[in-house]
């Protein structure tokens, strides 16, 4: 029992014009990102706690929680209609999960693919796009941990490719969407990741994939392609970053610039502009960005000269040590 | 792609939402922010870690000089360029670099001697005339921040393995009445509202981190647990007034985690506290459930 295509689509609608919310209602509960972030991490919290409780108990403890958690998500869907709330979604993940930490195991690495089918199946069970992306994240990791290096590089390309091609097509739902949409960003960092030793040679292969990346997304006017051509630069980067002779801080320096500079030119390109590729404001604050400014503002680390005056200095955050 | 066109003409909405679905429209503001973002850190990351490691090798005069030559660049883009999506950008950019210079002239010519971390105070007062005169929300958080710090609240998990959370937690009530004597300040003398949610957010979250630090500590833990449901609860109606969600959110939290240590704390067996853990999770489950869905009707 799943909501349909056009409740799925009314659901998804109303998020993303909430002034419509009144006509779209549906009979399902959902909420958005941050909320049911919030709702998964508790759910969470409470499958753990009952998987140690059970332990406590010496009962079998990764069966009996599977069963609690999956049959309060099916109680939750079919009685309350929960659908994307982050309650049921977490349950049958969490449930799953624990049923594979319950199992007695030797620690092989065969037992990551157990989780990814159980990503996959909680995934298609609640529609949850995450759940499904997490699945593809743990076979790549699965090839990485057999020393498969070619093929931890390999698989998450393929997907990519894939996922690139499926965006090309009119999907009805929109977590079928939301899937390949994740898949296309996720995959290319996974696949940088587990693959070979990300070595300078690969910074051209990763700028060509970030090119084409960026010619489909403007092509297709997809955001997600656009933020998968901006991971293959960072991986570029990364790859590239002893082809320059110069220290790390003058890359930063230099990659700064460059990237302020590009933002700079496709404002006045675009300045202007009413039809095909605009850059008008869109609804979205600013709030992720102040927050994020705030985590990862940088510290100046100096040694001060005079003794007794210990403590790192404040940087753009001021987070003075004292 | 998928494309909600039918459903808009059905819903008879105007023609610019049914040009985003069919891509006649397509903006990328949002990416464009994120590369400007993306520059800003980089470049002040690249700059803090310059300052760090090229002491010896440039010169301090030198490179104070440098850096603070790129951050009036950088303002003076903002002063005299007009207002587009990367104006915010260039702004935090010189703020950082600002950030930078300030605390390296600091530690390279320790003008305030043993009142350095005065340094931060000087930092809140640059950040905070720099906000104000770009309008800028992100380099106003930077201000707060600064402030906070430099009456000794940390803005890092850290705080909560402190030696003295009481302390740090009397410090966060500080920080917290001095952005709301700010919030009240400017709420008088400024016409404009943008930095109204960011001072809110600010005061509400030095509140709750506060009482959270006094309930860890042992000498405090009821007084701080007292605290913190007065605050959660001021906080959660401030939310309901203001309709604002994520402060009821945030706040609803803090509670819970500080009933949490209370009570875990006060039990001693491990099966007990496992099965506190369940039934208080499911119960805090519940009463977002509650929240959340007074929050939607309220809409």
């Amino acid at each position: 029992m799943i909501p349909s295509v056009a409740e799925e689509r009314a659901m998804a609608l109303a998020r993303k014009y909430e002034r419509f919310e009144p006509q779209l209602r549906t009979a399902w509960r959902s909420n958005g990102l941050f909320v049911s972030i919030v709702f998964s991490v508790l759910t969470l919290i409470a499958v753990a706690a009952t998987f140690g409780f059970f332990h406590l108990l010496e009962m079998p403890k990764g069966f009996i929680t599977a069963a609690i958690a999956i049959a309060v998500a099916e109680l939750l869907i079919r009685r309350l209609r929960f659908f994307g709330t982050g309650v049921e979604s977490a349950l049958w993940l969490g449930g799953l999960f624990a049923l594979i930490f319950g199992l007695p195991g030797e620690g092989r690495a065969e037992a990551i693919l157990l989780f990814a089918a159980a990503s996959f199946v909680a995934g298609a069970r609640v529609r949850n796009a995450w759940f499904g992306a997490l699945g593809l994240v743990l076979i790549t990791a699965y090839f990485a941990l057999r020393d498969l290096d070619a093929v931890a590089l390999a698989f998450p390309l393929a997907l990519t490719l894939m996922a690139v091609v499926a965006l090309m097509r009119e999907w009805q739902r929109p977590s079928t969407e939301s899937f390949f949409s994740i898949a296309v960003v996720v995959m290319p960092a996974a696949g940088a990741i587990a693959g070979p030793r990300l070595e300078p040679g690969w910074a051209l292969f990763w700028l060509v994939a970030a090119a084409a990346l960026l010619v489909s997304g403007l092509r297709m006017r997809h955001h997600a392609l656009l933020t998968a051509s901006g991971v293959a630069v960072v991986i570029a980067a990364i790859a590239g970053r002893d082809v320059l002779p110069w220290p790390a801080e003058w890359q930063l320096i230099a990659a700064g610039a460059l990237l302020m500079a590009s933002a700079v030119l496709a404002t006045r390109v675009l300045r202007g502009r009413e039809r095909g590729i605009v850059i008008a404001p869109e609804a979205a604050g600013d709030s992720l960005e102040i927050l994020a400014t705030l985590q990862l503002s940088p510290t100046v680390e100096t040694v001060p000269r005079q003794e007794g005056r210990g403590g790192s200095f404040g940087g753009a955050g001021a987070s003075g040590e004292f | 792609m998928i494309s909600y066109e039918p459903e808009l003409v059905r819903l008879d909405a105007p023609p610019a939402l049914i040009a985003i679905e069919r891509r006649e429209v397509f903006s990328v503001h949002r990416e464009v922010r994120a590369l400007a973002w993306g520059g800003a850190m980089l470049a002040g990351t690249g700059a803090a870690i310059l300052v760090s490691k090229n002491l010896d090798r440039i010169g301090p005069v030198t490179l104070a000089a440098a850096i603070a030559v790129a951050a009036i660049a950088c303002y003076a883009y903002s002063a005299f360029s007009r207002r587009t999506a990367i104006h915010d950008y260039v702004t935090l950019l010189g703020a950082l670099l600002v950030s930078v210079d300030v605390a390296y002239i600091e530690s390279q010519f320790q003008l305030l001697d043993n009142g350095w971390p005065r340094h931060l105070l000087i930092l809140a007062v640059l950040h905070g005339i720099a906000a104000y005169l770009f309008d800028s929300r992100m380099v106003l958080t930077l201000s707060i921040a600064a402030l906070a710090s430099w009456l000794g609240v940390e803005q890092n998990a850290e705080a909560l393995f402190d030696a003295d959370p009481a302390g740090t937690g009397l410090r966060a009530f500080v920080a917290c009445a001095a952005v709301a004597l700010w919030r009240a300040i400017d709420f008088r003398f400024r016409t404009s509202r943008t930095f109204e949610r960011v001072f809110e957010h600010a005061a509400a979250n030095l509140a709750l981190f506060g009482g959270l630090l006094l309930t860890i500590d042992d000498r405090w833990r009821l007084a701080g647990l007292a605290i913190t449901l007065a605050a959660a609860a001021a906080v959660i109606l401030f939310g309901f007034r203001r309709d604002a969600e994520p402060f009821a959110i945030y706040a609803y939290i803090y509670a819970v985690v500080a009933v949490d240590i209370v009570i875990v704390d006060a039990l001693n067996e491990e099966v007990l506290i496992t099965l506190y853990l369940i039934v208080s999770t499911i119960a805090a489950i519940a009463g977002l459930f509650i929240l959340h869905g007074r929050f939607r009707r309220n809409a």
